[in-house]
């Protein structure tokens, strides 16, 4: 082939790939754009679910986003204390977001406390990237629900054993996971009272 | 065209094959991705611990897979040899990308669960094949039933291990109790070895029947 011929070749294939770039790029950005409300008002009403059930305000299973946000707004008061947030609720109880280290990444979480800072309402996640059908399972209702009531410092047992004020369950064949759930209530019962001083 | 390769790279069987029937049958399985090809492993292993997980990879994959063969047979003539694997990667990108954003919007809860391994549709070797050994070669109706009918094949291979895993795993079908409570869940199936061996095991079973067939037959 002839040099002009090759030179020819190459500015097609440029000329191609910027082109069909271009389009796709537009493409994905329109419907990114198109969809981006939806995205952020679901990852929102993750958060807000979450902060109700740490509450111990959600009790039905199958709410629709409207009702979240309405319970939500009528009880939670955000507070945001240089970048830190948290929440407080009408009837002077906490909810505190918390992250942990898990066994593949980050677990962000929201953890709820009574008044007096000592007894948990409730933990709920918000993200998490543990095996799912392990670590996973600490989204369970049955995992979240047993927290209600209790104090730190906690220290979990094996599934399905009894527990006392000061336990939980752990999941089975998760222990990285069950000990960075562990961590993050005992520090939410650690350092709260701190947090919460600050705001006032 | 220098799109020579597509065919002699690609599987004989494939390129030749003409009603629609025939696609399909070849994709799904006499020409199956993951039990002949032995494509796509490193999803097959990662999903599969959660039938729900599973399912919604597969429908993915289908439409990642047809739309992006789909295109770059609408495209064969336009693209050049030299580029025609960034050209392939683009498109498939784009599709990978529509698809994240959608299950985003509209299942966020299982965005959420399936994390990473929508985005990695991108690198699913499956997709690639079948724009290299078919869509380059082939009318558009024909590679998007091709890159269908393949990407099912791969679907219904990974409901099969996902179904022996979550109930062995989990004791559980799409998050619904099924085992009593006298059964004890083997944790390795749930985790990534767990994967190995169902996937192993099945590939064995059907290559002994397979291979069996076509010495009587």
């Amino acid at each position: 082939m002839s040099r002009k011929g090759k030179m020819k070749q190459g500015v097609y294939a440029i000329v191609f790939m910027v082109v069909i770039t271009a389009i796709c790029v537009s493409g994905v950005a329109y419907v990114y754009h198109k969809s981006l409300h939806q995205i952020t008002v679901n990852e929102d009403m993750f958060t807000r679910k979450a902060v109700l059930e740490a509450a111990g305000l959600l009790y039905e299973n199958k709410l629709s986003g409207d009702r979240i946000s309405a319970i939500f707004e009528k009880n939670v008061n955000e507070k945001n204390i240089d970048g830190r947030i948290y929440y407080v609720l009408k009837n002077g109880n906490y909810v505190i977001p918390v992250t942990g280290i898990g066994l593949w990444g980050k677990i962000d979480g929201v953890v709820g406390l009574e008044k007096n800072l000592k007894i948990i309402t409730g933990i709920s996640f918000i993200k998490n990237n543990e095996t799912p059908g392990l670590g996973a399972r600490i989204t369970e209702k049955w995992f979240c629900r047993q927290f209600k009531g209790k104090e730190g410092p906690m220290t979990f047992v094996a599934e399905g054993s009894k527990t006392d004020i000061r336990q939980f369950d752990g999941i089975t064949g998760a222990t990285i996971t069950t000990t960075a759930v562990q961590n993050m209530v005992n520090n939410t019962l650690k350092n709260v009272p701190e947090i919460v001083e600050e705001g006032k | 065209m220098g799109s020579g390769c597509s065919g002699k790279c690609g599987n004989g069987r494939t390129v030749n094959t003409n009603s629609s029937r025939e696609i399909i049958m070849n994709g799904i399985f006499k020409n199956n991705p993951i039990l002949i090809q032995v494509l796509g492993i490193c999803s097959t292993l990662a999903v599969t611990n959660v039938l729900k997980n599973t399912v919604v990879m597969g429908v993915a994959l289908i439409f990642v897979c047809s739309f992006s063969s789909l295109i770059v047979s609408l495209l064969r003539k336009l693209i050049p040899s030299r580029v025609r694997m960034m050209a392939e990667i683009l498109i498939i990108a784009t599709g990978v990308i529509l698809v994240d954003i959608v299950l985003k919007a509209h299942l966020p809860e299982v965005s959420r669960q399936l994390g990473p391994f929508v985005g990695l549709i991108i690198t699913n070797c499956i997709v690639m094949g079948r724009c290299e050994a078919y869509a380059l070669a082939n009318p558009p109706y024909k590679a998007a039933v091709d890159g269908a009918s393949n990407a099912a094949g791969y679907a219904i291979v990974l409901i099969v291990i996902a179904i022996i895993r979550e109930l062995l795993g989990s004791g559980s079908l799409w998050g619904i109790q099924i085992m009593g409570d006298w059964w004890i869940n083997w944790s390795i199936m749930v985790m990534a070895p767990g994967g190995f061996f169902v996937l192993a095991i099945l590939l064995w079973t059907v290559k002994g029947i397979f291979k069996e067939k076509s010495e009587n037959g």
